[in-house]
């Protein structure tokens, strides 16, 4: 038997414990996140928003295409503003706790639903229904911790040279955005790149050429599934809206892996074109996805 | 052997305050869509009469909740000072002070002349007097407005910062990352762990999240000196100073539940050193019953040996009889003078606020008004889920020092929460409904161009507009086309606002990204009381 003396034993051990630390570095590079050509955009139509998700996830291959058993998963409404849900400035909260529900029944081991809210998160997770929703079917919900974002840089960016994300979204298995769709001042549209922002830290600085800037921060944050929230749509004084005169019944979900190309779907509810919109155009052209409605497939359930 | 009772009293009661403090929060409730407040410390702030009949006074509008002050009122004039002794929670805290926190021997034990004891009767006339003629002053003397206002603005505050610092060494060692590359991942579990742990806690007791307030060194400061005065006694504040022992102590000389010594009393005197209202140069101690001073301890009770002091029922005097321990005629008539003086020249300084700047609460009165109602209890302060509203120190006036008014460099105000007039316990800040509320104009934006980054950089931004509350905008933007500094054509969105449509919340201004001041300022132009 080999003697072994302290010293030895302290110098095996540390070593393990740097090992062990250093095992587990993963690196933040872009290509975390896995997304398919030739896009398929699945639309549901139906005045149950739940049943409606249920519809275009299955038509896209069914939740378990996306989430293992025991996958870690982030569901990312839009949580930003202090209203309830018939304002339709956040997402929808039956959407959100469908997704939870999928999420569970396909063995999630962790389903985490959060925003980085632009008004006070207390009141914004409670008067959006989202908070009760998303707990009520079984998702960990938690205020976004000031202290978690990691900055990263983006490769090739002309305009959006680094940025701040939140941990989480750089160390769970799925991403699922899940944006409603309403008009913007400054963005003409807020659809599901613009509310990628919700991850982020340091939201201003996208404010200046956010055309621009929304698809290099899409270029390295690329959900697997985006769900875009239409079952009531804001068509006027977006994107807090609060009058129900500007709120529109659409009754739609629609969904797609290509953010772009839903996007671009979601473009055409409020009667543009996907090529009136700026950041659908420079997110095209950098190939994050396929613009082209005539091109990408749609389901409709 | 009522003193262990009296203690577990006064720390009930004690507690009970601040529980009732951290609670004072809105909790959400989805079934009428509205944040409500359904504890708050409000409920033993208006059993004060010292604070419900001075606001009432100096507004000609009794509070609605002054009933339960008139409770009090008429339980003291049958039972004495009980609710000095037993349930006061500034002081409780200064018995606890001087038991625990002072030094043997700090505390002065040769009782202190009987003049002293005017002060309070003195300070309670000028209350009452500058009341009367338009200046509530109550809102500094009266012991649970001086009491909230320390625990809101200074304790808690200073509590929350401890919290906040270790957590925050529970977060920094739970988040380490090297060079961009994050440690320790296996150890998720623990960061989900600590996140689900804050949002739970906050969700059902208490927000964790840090606070400060103006002016909260002063009023530490002045509530610290009110525990410094014991140096030169026991409970020197209680028998000297405080307003409302000298209310209640005047209301004490009708209880019929007055001391009593039997005859075979033997005069050992070991009572009047014990007594914690003290009383000296009275030959006789069968003579020495003061009702008024009297704070119901019992301490006299449990330090007789020879069992000769009860408490039982006696025809009370009646009338306030002349004492030592109440003012001199000159003294009583100096005093009022110098209130007169006093609130002539404070009438005389303008209530119209001195600074544009000036933004009240919405629900608040009309500014005279609203002045003399508000005690300053900080309520409304720790109610804000913004944290916007603010103690003014010279903002509006020396009348109006400690009052609340916005900040817009701290929150914004919510244009749908009725928070702070829910908590008002004199109705300063009005309750509004949610009706009310949309319709509440507190002020106007006005652009400052020099520092609007679309107007003097062309660079876009309208984060203001964004955040505008107002259903159908206040404000709006032009599309212009500009020539930038590198010879490319670029369209600018110009921010405009509209006066009649902007309510004056403030969260252009407090979103405004421009470092260096804002580039929207909110100012009370036009705001409606």
């Amino acid at each position: 038997m080999v003697q072994l003396t302290r010293r030895d034993f302290i110098k095996k051990m540390t070593l393990a414990g740097i090992g062990m630390v250093f095992a587990n570095l993963r690196p933040l590079s872009s290509e975390v996140f896995a997304q398919s050509k030739a896009a398929d955009i699945a639309v549901a139509s139906g005045n149950d928003p739940a049943l409606n998700t249920y519809q275009v996830i299955n038509a896209l291959g069914g939740i378990k295409k996306f989430v293992r058993e025991g996958a870690r998963v982030v569901i990312k409404p839009n949580i930003a503003w202090n209203r309830t849900p018939e304002q339709a400035g956040n997402t929808n909260p039956e959407i959100v706790a469908a997704l939870v529900e999928m999420c569970n029944l396909a063995g999630a081991g962790h389903i985490s639903v959060w925003d980085n809210t632009c008004h006070n998160s207390r009141d914004t997770y409670l008067r959006s229904g989202i908070q009760k929703a998303a707990i009520e079917a079984g998702a960990r919900v938690h205020y976004v911790n000031m202290d978690n974002f990691i900055k990263t840089k983006i490769p090739g960016a002309k305009f959006l040279p680094e940025i701040e994300i939140y941990r989480e979204v750089l160390e769970c298995d799925v991403f699922i955005n899940v944006p409603v769709a309403k008009v913007h001042g400054l963005s003409t549209l807020t659809l599901g790149m613009k509310n990628l922002m919700g991850v982020i830290k340091d939201r201003p600085v996208l404010h200046d050429k956010i055309h621009d800037k929304l698809p290099e921060l899409h270029s390295i944050i690329k959900p697997h599934l985006t769900v875009l929230d239409a079952s009531r749509i804001l068509t006027a004084h977006g994107p807090q809206g609060g009058d129900l005169k500007d709120v529109k019944i659409v009754n739609q979900v629609a969904a797609s892996t290509d953010l772009v190309a839903v996007d671009a779907y979601g473009a055409t509810l409020f009667g543009y074109q996907p090529k009136d919109i700026g950041f659908i155009v420079r997110a095209d052209e950098l190939g994050l996805g396929d613009m082209e409605l005539s091109r990408t497939r749609l389901i409709k359930c | 052997m009522l003193r262990p009772f009296r203690r577990v009293f006064q720390l009930l009661f004690f507690i009970a305050f601040l529980v009732l403090i951290l609670l004072t929060e809105g909790r959400y409730d989805a079934l009428i869509d509205k944040f409500v407040i359904r504890y708050p410390v409000s409920v033993i702030l208006k059993i004060d009469p010292l604070i419900m009949f001075s606001a009432g006074l100096a507004t000609w509008q009794l509070p609605p909740a002054f009933i339960s002050s008139v409770v009090l009122l008429t339980f003291t004039l049958f039972f004495g000072r009980f609710f000095c002794g037993w349930a006061c929670p500034l002081g409780s805290l200064i018995d606890f002070a001087e038991r625990r926190l002072f030094r043997k021997g700090m505390i002065r034990k040769k009782p202190l002349a009987v003049g002293y004891r005017r002060i309070k009767y003195l300070i309670l006339l000028f209350i009452l007097i500058t009341a009367v003629f338009g200046v509530q002053t109550a809102g500094y003397f009266d012991p649970l407005a001086i009491i909230t206002r320390f625990f809101i603005t200074a304790i808690l505050p200073a509590f929350l910062a401890i919290v906040n610092l270790i957590l925050g060494i529970f977060n920094s060692v739970l988040n380490f990352t090297f060079k961009g590359k994050i440690l320790l991942a296996q150890t998720i579990f623990l960061r989900d762990a600590y996140n689900s742990f804050i949002f739970n806690f906050e969700n059902s007791l208490f927000s964790l999240e840090m606070t400060s307030y103006s002016t909260s060194a002063i009023i530490l400061g002045f509530t610290v000196f009110i525990f410094g005065l014991s140096i030169f006694g026991h409970r020197f504040w209680c028998k000297n100073i405080c307003p409302l022992g000298a209310l209640l102590g005047i209301c004490s000389e009708f209880s019929p539940l007055r001391r009593k010594i039997r005859e075979d009393c033997d005069e050992c005197a070991i009572c009047l050193t014990h007594c914690h209202a003290q009383v000296k140069n009275f030959n006789a101690v069968k003579d020495s019953y003061q009702a008024k001073e009297c704070i119901r301890c019992f301490e006299c009770v449990n330090i007789c040996r020879k069992k000769k002091m009860f408490f039982g029922l006696s025809m009370p005097p009646g009338i306030l009889r002349r004492s030592n321990f109440l003012p001199s005629r000159r003294q009583f008539l100096l005093t009022a003078a110098g209130s007169g003086l006093f609130v002539g020249y404070m009438r005389s300084v303008k209530w119209i606020p001195n600074s544009k700047f000036l933004i009240r609460p919405p629900g608040a009165d009309r500014e005279e008004r609203f002045i003399n109602k508000c005690i300053r209890c900080g309520q409304c302060m720790k109610v804000c889920p913004t944290k916007v509203i603010q103690p003014s120190f010279l903002e509006s006036g020396l009348v109006g020092f400690w009052t609340p008014r916005l900040n817009y460099q701290v929150g914004y105000c919510d244009d749908v929460c009725t928070r702070c007039g829910q908590v008002c316990p004199t109705g300063a800040i009005k309750d509004l409904t949610k009706e009310q509320r949309r319709l509440s104009k507190i002020g106007t934006a006005f652009f400052d161009k020099d520092h609007c980054l679309p107007w003097y950089k062309n660079e876009n931004c309208i984060k203001c507009e964004e955040h505008c509350p107002v259903a159908d905008k206040a404000i709006s933007y032009t599309e212009v086309e500009v020539i930038t500094e590198e010879k490319e054509t670029k369209i600018v969105k110009r921010p405009y606002v509209n006066e009649e449509a902007c309510i004056g919340c403030g969260i252009c201004e407090y979103k405004c990204p421009v470092t260096g001041g804002p580039g929207i300022v909110v100012t009370n132009y036009k705001e409606k009381r």
